[in-house]
């Protein structure tokens, strides 16, 4: 599974450059803060997954995972995205084994992700 | 297959409806906060079913009220059950749901919650967009029909209707009233509707008597 997930990109800039789009004249940038929300709210998000594979509670993962996942689909980050999503699903389907592996991932995603974010759209 | 945020900017900026939104989630709270004040709506944000339920209790509530599904304490199937279950007596909200793309189980029990509607997340901005229409539509249709009841209760309140079979004197005109007093027709119709009398002479009563009256006291 984490070899599928490895073609996504970690960021998808149509997503931010549509949200520009909302930005209101003069307004401070709308993308700017939303990628300041992102970084600041998803290291608590990584540790509610890291809590809940660590309890071995599938229930709590796929909640954790979830509530990961709608953020980073808002804001175009599509590998964090597409890993939230495939725990989830493991949480859903009542494991927590296998997580571990796609934990690490994450973590490692959402420093590129992080990274590219805050280095900004390459076009 | 991502969403068309700007196009929707070309809306007039008149005032909308407020619009309560329930997301877990500080990144779409955000994103749809700025996506319904940019449609020109006025947007209470809460980031949990708790505070949402609280931001109800205010005079003048929105009435439009956008729930996600997935949310720490309160989830938004459980906000939309208590928000019907405190709704005999007020104007409907009309309630949004946000589901999980694809989960088709979840559109159900949302429906049977109380949801009036749904969108897929991440939604699609000109299907919010619609949709939230719909929903104004729907408030305004249940607002202008709460609006004629009352008209019509507070009409009916006022009118004492007059009907049935009057008993009326055949020489002196006056009716019998129900504990047998005998009143002046315009006294019994003043008391029994909303009819007032304005007193003139008619030219026939005029002749028979006016006239008679004023050549007796100038004579």
């Amino acid at each position: 599974m984490v070899g599928e997930l490895e073609g996504s990109p970690f960021v998808d800039w149509t997503v931010l450059e549509s949200l520009r789009g909302l930005q209101g004249e003069g307004q401070p940038s709308l993308v700017a803060e939303l990628v300041q929300l992102f970084i600041s709210d998803t290291p608590m998000r990584l540790d509610a997954i890291r809590q809940a594979v660590d309890r071995r509670d599938p229930d709590a993962l796929a909640r954790a995972a979830h509530a990961l996942k709608g953020g980073c689909a808002t804001l175009g980050a599509t590998r964090m995205r597409d890993l939230s999503l495939g725990l989830e699903q493991l949480g859903r389907a009542g494991g927590t084994a296998a997580a571990q592996e796609l934990l690490v991932a994450l973590d490692a995603a959402f420093g590129v992700t992080r990274a590219t974010l805050e280095r900004g759209d390459p076009g | 297959m991502y969403r068309n945020f700007s196009a929707t900017s070309s809306t007039p900026r008149t005032a909308r409806a407020s619009v309560l939104v329930a997301e877990d989630d500080a990144v779409s709270r955000r994103v749809i906060e700025a996506t319904l004040t940019d449609w020109g709506y006025r947007v209470v944000a809460c980031a949990n079913g708790r505070d949402a339920l609280a931001e109800l209790e205010i005079p003048e509530p929105p009435q439009l009220v956008i729930l996600d599904w997935m949310m720490p304490e309160l989830d938004g199937i459980e906000v939309c059950r208590r928000i019907r279950l405190r709704e005999p007596g007020r104007t409907p909200a009309y309630v949004l749901m946000l589901t999980a793309n694809g989960a088709r189980d979840e559109v159900v029990v949302g429906l049977e919650s109380g949801a009036d509607d749904y969108v897929v997340k991440p939604f699609d901005p000109a299907e919010l967009r619609a949709r939230l229409r719909v929903g104004e539509r729907i408030v305004r249709l249940q607002q202008a029909l709460a609006g004629r009841v009352v008209e019509l209760e507070s009409a009916l309140s006022r009118v004492r209707q007059l009907q049935g079979l009057l008993p009326i004197c055949c020489y002196c005109k006056r009716i019998r009233d129900g504990r047998d007093y005998w009143e002046q027709v315009e006294t019994y119709i003043g008391k029994h509707s909303d009819a007032r009398f304005t007193h003139g002479i008619c030219p026939d009563c005029y002749e028979r008597v006016a006239s008679t009256e004023l050549a007796d006291s100038s004579g």
